[in-house]
């Protein structure tokens, strides 16, 4: 999706975002002033160095953490005004996670991780099903769909994870590091995958990275700097 | 299914991997604490309804009575005769005597019998160690076996009752002579409060004793199988003349009742702690679990899980883990119960407690009467306490913040 898309493509916006840590009386700013809006079905890269706020920021995007003060607005609405029912409704419904750890749960197998959000969210059929098979026949797990989560290595966990983050068909992908435990063969397939995918089903991408080659692979890049969000695309 | 017992089950009964160790540990506490409580209960209920049967076997359902003597007994056993439900009423007379044998004196609580009567309520006869019913006449004693003992008479001894009538008579200057019976049968009811210290004569010799002339002190009453004796003794007591009041089984023994139902609403409140104990190990295993896996409850709360469902999930487990230790103990003491004997023999043989196990308890074989309310109660209180157990930690759970759950170490 080009950069530049019409204001009635908007879907998710972040208005002055403050965000800081406090560890004993000493105050660290994490995020000042930050501002972004995603369009639909764009993909969009956050890089800066370790520690300074990334994940945060992608967290508080993602309505899992709040800001001091800010707002992000979900269609029109600020999602941190809403009860912790329904964000967690929205987050189910609208946006995918993909994590750098993966996060799967280890009493599922790879196809019952990936069909678990469609659970969370109460859609449980055919149609579901068959989009969890064949999700993970997208990203090369048709063999091992059965397989124990604790059984698969680490591209396979990331793979899994990436299927459960597009199960519900969300309209916004949030990817944390997602190649960061990967070796870089490995991190180019997942980095290939996701972006194919965000392509083929119209969901905007907004990735969090350290390797400047996936970023510059987006449609807009952005730098952490100093607690402030700069666009160098 | 919904998700959160979906994923409870899933983490009790993980895809291809052993059962959960925390979770056969919590079972199997709550398992013993039921268990505990089912043979307990159920025991403690065997010796109430076998101490039920022998307090009816010996006193019949019913007793009639008034303050004082009765001395138109004639006139309630002909009410009472019409009555369905009655399958037989017998008059009697009791009060205490004393009893010489010999040196043995001892002070025994007599009851006159009407011996065409009595067998409708009471079968005299199934309780005599030595003699038969035919042998008591008004110049002859059935004894107790502990009575007997205690006074070291046999058949055929002769035995010397006096009366408190007899004071009287020394008030006036007068001297009646002791009554001398023969003891013409001994009898044993395993009603302790029966054997220790009775002895039973003829109604008509008990009369004399006491100077009553025709009149009674009370008339035991027999029930047919599956009256109520309670609504019966309501209703008929409505019919009976003034003063008059029907008394059923569980009124003349109350306090002996209240203390065997004392003795068993205590072992219950005292092993429910057993069941307490194992709640406390289901809310450590369920808090490590929620400790374990932190960072997963974050990644559910991230993909869009409600806190009330997250809540659910960890609750379930222990509602989960109540249910099979429920069942498994209720079985486990079905089990147990059922070999009761075997078991009770091989322990008694061990320890060498038979004669003791006999002689305190009066029992040859461990009584058990199973009862469904006390099922209820049972495994009601262990669901709730094993369901509260995982709420603390199921609570915490859905207190957590996505976010810092998921940057959990």
């Amino acid at each position: 999706m080009p950069y530049g898309m019409s204001k009635d493509n908007n879907i998710l916006s972040a208005r002055r975002l403050f965000k800081a840590y406090y560890i004993g009386d000493s105050k660290i700013d994490v995020l000042i002033e930050v501002n972004l809006n995603i369009d639909r079905g764009e993909s969009v890269s956050i890089r800066g160095e370790s520690g300074c706020g990334k994940t945060t920021l992608l967290n508080i995007l993602a309505g899992i953490e709040r800001p001091n003060s800010g707002a992000v607005n979900w269609k029109g609405k600020n999602i941190f005004t809403q009860k912790p029912a329904q964000m967690a409704d929205w987050r189910s419904i609208f946006f995918g996670i993909i994590f750098q750890s993966y996060y799967l749960i280890p009493e599922l197998n790879a196809l019952e991780n990936v069909y678990m959000p469609a659970r969370i969210r109460g859609e449980l059929g055919i149609p579901e099903e068959n989009r969890a098979h064949n999700l993970l026949e997208r990203v090369g797990l048709r063999k091992r769909m059965k397989s124990s989560a604790t059984t698969l290595s680490g591209g396979e966990r990331q793979r899994v994870a990436i299927a459960r983050a597009l199960m519900n068909k969300p309209a916004v992908i949030f990817a944390d590091e997602p190649t960061g435990n990967l070796d870089e063969k490995n991190g180019e397939g997942i980095m290939d995958l996701i972006l194919d995918i965000c392509e083929e089903e119209n969901t905007a991408l907004v990735l969090v990275t350290h390797n400047k080659k996936f970023a510059n692979r987006t449609d807009r890049q952005f730098s952490l700097h100093e607690s402030k969000l700069e666009n160098i695309s | 299914m919904p998700w959160p017992i979906y994923l409870a089950l899933k983490q009790l009964f993980p895809s291809g991997k052993r059962i959960s160790l925390f979770f056969v540990m919590s079972v199997c506490g709550v398992m013993l604490g039921v268990m505990l409580l089912v043979i307990v209960e159920s025991v403690m209920g065997g010796f109430g309804e076998t101490y039920r049967k022998k307090i009816v076997d010996t006193s019949g359902h019913l007793q009639i009575k008034t303050n004082g003597v009765m001395y138109d007994a004639d006139t309630v056993l002909n009410l009472l005769s019409r009555q369905p439900e009655i399958k037989g009423a017998a008059p009697f007379a009791g009060g205490v005597v004393m009893l010489q044998n010999g040196s043995h004196p001892a002070f025994p609580f007599v009851r006159g019998i009407d011996i065409n009567l009595e067998s409708t309520v009471i079968s005299i006869d199934k309780f005599l160690v030595v003699g038969k019913i035919d042998d008591l006449d008004d110049d002859s004693v059935f004894l107790s076996s502990s009575l007997a003992t205690s006074i070291n008479a046999r058949m055929g001894s002769t035995v010397d009752v006096y009366t408190p009538i007899m004071l009287e008579k020394l008030k006036s200057d007068e001297v009646l002579l002791p009554r001398e019976l023969n003891v013409t049968g001994i009898y044993q009811t395993g009603w302790n409060d029966f054997d220790s210290n009775t002895m039973i004569v003829t109604l008509r010799l008990m009369q004399d004793l006491y100077n009553l002339s025709d009149a009674v002190h009370g008339i035991s009453i027999r029930l047919h199988d599956g009256v109520d004796e309670f609504k019966f003794a309501e209703t008929i007591s409505l019919d009976l003349p003034e003063d008059y009041r029907a008394v059923t089984w569980m009124e003349m023994y109350q306090d002996f009742l209240w203390v065997l139902q004392l003795e068993k609403n205590l072992m219950f409140f005292l092993l429910i702690f057993i069941v307490l104990v194992a709640a406390f190990v289901i809310a450590i295993a369920q808090l490590l679990t929620v400790i374990r896996k932190t960072r997963e409850i974050g990644l559910l709360s991230a993909i869009g899980a409600r806190p009330i469902h997250l809540m659910a999930c960890f609750c379930f487990q222990g509602f989960f883990i109540g249910v099979c230790g429920t069942i498994l103990g209720i079985i486990s003491a079905m089990t147990a119960l059922h070999f009761r004997n075997g078991i009770i023999d091989w322990f008694a043989g061990i320890t060498g407690s038979r004669e003791a196990l006999e002689k305190f308890y009066q029992f040859s074989e461990l009584p058990v009467h199973y009862s469904m309310t006390d099922f209820l109660v049972i495994s009601i209180s262990a669901l709730v306490l094993s369901t509260l157990a995982g709420l603390v930690p199921a609570w915490r759970a859905s207190r957590l913040n996505p976010a810092d759950a998921l940057r959990n170490e």
